[in-house]
């Protein structure tokens, strides 16, 4: 039985930004064993665009490229709805995390941080794990407030209470020992939350944890 | 309720105008209906050197020495008279009324009419005549416009007594205008009991003028005595009136011709008493001017042209029919004055009121002719009608609708003042906006104000119209403003409202300017304490460090710090649960990332910190954070918080190998040292025994 080929895209005109990301996706390919797959780099918007016929399972995409921009690119990639998308950035604007996060962008990934930090963020990417940040946590609680009807809460007690220990700090295994349930039922409930959040707060969210380099 | 709400509409000016010109042209209906229902020929009687002949209708004589009935009544000159108040005695009078009563029993009763001329029996027959003539039309026309204006000027202010005043000038000069409009143009005769009630009524009209002016004069624009005086003088004129309709004064010139002499003599000497008084007050002297030099003229003319050669036994030098529109120089001559200078307590509103009343009342007129005249037509001219109407009537009426409700220019003016605010330099500032206010006014002198601070704040007019002072705008000098449009007009109530709008709208755009340029100010003053207080002080450690590691770790440091101060938002204060749990977060991330286990309790810490403490307090632990990860070999990371006395302590502490025995003492420690001493905090760090590092840390926090 073949196992089929993973294809993964790194767009950055720095050839040290794409020599950089491309160690740290080795490592966490090697580390998952997956040994076949394909590592596909574009320099600039333009190789981008006629790369695009490909299919590809995972994307690094710079936002801020010379001849265009990154949330374009994005946004033509997730035609494909199963591709995982990370924005690659050092600093960005409001606008162009809006952007980013409405072309459907799964991550944000900040170039600058220790190698081991970048890995293990590539890592959960990967793995198709949502963060979800203290910021995020307490911005959702702020906005879905407990309503008097139960019919309309969009959020249920159980997530209710994971966002409150998200939002004091805790991490999902933290959470899962505090709650007594298993990690992946955490990460479950926050996969959950996550997709109840529309695009707009997500940007804010996304604003919020990258001004305190929380992404 | 509902009588409140009734009074109320009719004490709007324009409702009231519309009413009563409704009347007034109900009244002159009244009299063409009059006028039009008696016997009329084309061919006309006319008194000649000859004596009196008849003329077809191109003017052409076509007999001498008319005769007329079935009595052959021989036509006098006398009989061609057109106002019996100019005869010389009773006896004339009689003598004519008589005969005017026997020519109409004439008129009336013949089907065919026909009259002999030339002593001979030939006989001409005449054709009846349905134009009124000329003559007639004018008098008409005056008396109305006279009545318009007059009605307009007392809409303005029913309550005071010179509108009302002026308001009874127009009555009487339409009752004495359109009574001599169906007599003086009448064909050859009028029944007595039509004759001589018109008479008497233009007399009292004639009267009634001179008394209304009189009386107008004697208290505006200044006022010289009681009310009760102008009653004492009505009582007289009105009792020789009387006698005189009582034909007790001798002779009918010492009636109507006499009476309204000696009125206009009035008249002119209190135009020239109230000049003289209204000298120095410049409000008082615009009226005079316009109201009394526009009476002096047009009853100036009337009398000498009219009245005086009577009183002199001569003929009148112009017709009477003609002698009437004098009088309409009094009413034109107010009307433009008004329309210059608020006479009358009248303001700007009066003359867009009066347009707007007579358009609508034209446009109105002008439907029911069109809706009439579509009534009478054929099925194909009333579809040619229609048909033209889109084209050609509705355009003209919109076109009107749009000139009586145009815009002011002051939205113009606004985007000109928008520009104002935005030029730095004063004193071009300064020029622009007296350009400004010479658009908007056209004054003869505008100057720096020299007392003008000692005014205030508010827009003033002065010197009774002929000055506007403008406070301080801007950064721009007070300023007065003299002699409105080129010295013709005086300032009013509306030229305040404008000058005072333009004046709001400037300075809330010069303090939003300011205010943004603060902003700008004091977030360029943040960035630069930023970049020197964190960024600088972490690129000069990194400059004395020769480890690439160490190097590598001061530029991501660094670039977070960019990142955070680019980011960071001015005033934004947040709570310092928040902050730790942040930080708590961002520290299990790097750590489980770098494989070290994080042991850090959360417990309840309330307060806010400001932004510096805010920003100090992230990048301190992070860089903690990042000491345990680069240097310690550790593989647990202990942090303790707690919040006493409005203090938070923290102290992190890892198992690893201490300070003494590697290279722990970078300059990312000082560096934390001094940022916590600025903001009232302070920092200590030591070996542990056996080992492993400590850091402690302790930061005042505003109260929650």
């Amino acid at each position: 039985m073949t196992v089929p080929q993973t294809r993964i895209l790194i767009v950055d005109d720095l050839l040290s930004a794409r020599r950089l990301l491309g160690s740290a996706i080795k490592d966490v390919l090697a580390e998952r064993n997956i040994v076949n797959y394909a590592l596909s780099e574009a320099a600039s918007f333009k190789e981008a665009m006629v790369m695009l016929d490909q299919k590809f399972d995972f994307a690094f995409v710079d936002l801020h490229l010379p001849d265009g921009r990154g949330w374009d690119i994005i946004r033509s990639l997730k035609a494909n709805p199963e591709i995982i998308i990370a924005a690659v950035t050092v600093m960005d604007d409001r606008k162009s995390v809006e952007a980013t996060l409405a072309a459907g962008a799964d991550g944000y990934l900040i170039k600058d941080v220790e190698p081991d930090l970048l890995h293990y963020r590539i890592a959960r990417l990967m793995a198709g794990e949502p963060s979800l940040s203290p910021a995020i946590a307490r911005m959702m609680l702020a906005r879905f407030r407990p309503e008097q009807d139960h019919q309309t809460d969009p959020l249920t007690d159980r997530e209710r209470e994971v966002l409150c220990l998200v939002g004091r700090g805790l991490r999902a295994k933290e959470v899962a020992e505090q709650l007594k349930i298993s990690s992946h039922t955490v990460r479950d409930h926050l996969k959950s939350i996550y997709r109840k959040l529309d695009v707009t707060s997500r940007a804010e969210v996304a604003i919020e944890a990258q001004k305190r380099n929380l992404t | 309720m509902t009588r409140q709400s009734q009074k109320s509409y009719f004490a709007m000016p324009g409702i009231l105008l519309s009413i009563v010109i409704s009347f007034g042209f109900l009244a002159s209906l009244a009299a063409f209906i009059a006028a039009f229902s008696q016997h009329r020929f084309s061919e006309q009687l006319v008194v000649s050197e000859q004596g009196v002949v008849l003329q077809n209708a191109k003017g052409q004589i076509i007999g001498r020495s008319p005769r007329i009935g079935p009595r052959a009544q021989e036509i006098e000159p006398a009989d061609l008279t057109q106002e019996p108040d100019v005869m010389e005695s009773y006896d004339q009078q009689h003598r004519f009324t008589a005969r005017q009563d026997a020519f109409a029993e004439i008129l009336r009763s013949q089907k065919i009419l026909s009259i002999t001329v030339n002593e001979s029996a030939h006989a001409i027959g005449l054709t009846p005549e349905k134009i009124m003539p000329f003559e007639f039309w004018l008098q008409m026309l005056v008396g109305f416009a006279g009545f318009v204006v007059s009605a307009w000027i007392w809409a303005l202010q029913p309550k005071r007594l010179p509108n009302q005043l002026f308001g009874l000038v127009g009555v009487c000069l339409w009752l004495a205008a359109t009574c001599a409009a169906i007599y003086s143009t009448r064909w050859l005769a009028l029944p007595t009991d039509l004759f001589a009630p018109l008479s008497a009524l233009n007399a009292l009209g004639s009267i009634g003028f001179g008394i209304a002016l009189i009386c107008l004069f004697l208290i505006y624009p200044i006022r010289l005595v009681k009310n009760y005086l102008l009653i004492l003088v009505s009582i007289p004129i009105l009792g020789l009136y009387v006698l005189g309709q009582l034909n007790l004064l001798g002779e009918p010139a010492n009636e109507t011709p006499l009476l309204t002499a000696i009125e206009m003599l009035a008249i002119l000497v209190l135009v020239v008493i109230q000049f003289i008084k209204s000298r120095g007050r410049p409000l008082d002297m615009a009226a005079i001017r316009w109201v009394g030099v526009s009476t002096l003229i047009g009853s100036g003319l009337f009398i000498c042209m009219a009245i005086i050669p009577v009183l002199l036994d001569a003929e009148p030098l112009v017709n009477q029919s003609y002698a009437f529109a004098f009088f309409l120089i009094v009413h034109l001559g107010i009307a433009f004055g008004l329309k210059r200078q608020n006479l009358f307590e009248s303001e700007l509103w009066a003359i867009t009121m009066f347009k707007a009343v007579s358009v609508g009342i034209l446009l109105i007129a002008v439907d029911v002719a069109l809706v009439a005249l579509l009534g009478s037509l054929s099925g194909a001219t009333v579809l040619t009608m229609l048909l033209i109407l889109p084209f050609f009537y509705l355009p003209w009426r919109s076109m009107v609708q749009r000139w009586l409700f145009q815009a002011t220019p002051i939205e113009d003016l606004l985007e000109e003042v928008a520009h104002v605010a935005l030029i730095d330099n004063a004193s071009d500032r300064s020029a622009k906006w007296q350009e400004i206010l010479q658009q908007a006014f056209t004054p003869l002198v505008i100057e720096t104000s020299l007392d003008g601070n000692s005014k205030g704040q508010l827009v003033e007019i002065e010197e009774q119209g002929v000055m506007l002072h403008i406070p301080t705008v801007a950064g721009c000098a007070p300023l007065s403003l003299r002699y409105k449009n080129k010295g013709t007009r005086l300032f009013q109530k509306r030229d305040r409202q404008v000058a005072a709008r333009m004046i709001d709208f400037l300075s809330s755009l010069k303090r939003q300017q300011e205010a943004f340029a603060d902003g700008v100010t004091s977030e360029r003053g943040r960035i630069s304490r930023d970049l020197h207080d964190d960024l600088s002080a972490l690129l000069m450690s990194g400059l004395n460090s020769d480890n690439p590691d160490d190097l590598k770790s001061v530029l991501r440091s660094s670039l977070a710090e960019v990142r955070m101060i680019v980011s960071a938002e001015v005033g934004d204060t947040r709570l310092l649960a928040d902050i730790l749990a942040d930080s708590r977060a961002e520290a299990a991330d790097r750590l489980e990332a770098s494989g070290i286990a994080l042991n850090w309790p959360i417990v309840a810490a309330s307060g806010i910190l400001m932004p510096q403490p805010q920003k100090a307090l992230t990048s301190i632990l992070r860089e903690m954070v990042t000491n345990v990860i680069k240097h310690s070999e550790a593989t647990e990371m202990q942090v303790k918080t707690r919040l006493e006395n409005g203090t938070i302590y923290i102290v992190a502490s890892d198992n690893g190998k201490g300070a003494s025995a590697g290279k722990r003492q970078g300059n990312g420690l000082n560096n934390i040292r001094v940022r916590l001493t600025v903001l009232g905090g302070n920092f200590d760090y030591g070996d542990l025994d056996p080992t492993g590092f400590r850091t402690s840390i302790a930061l005042p926090v505003e109260s929650q």
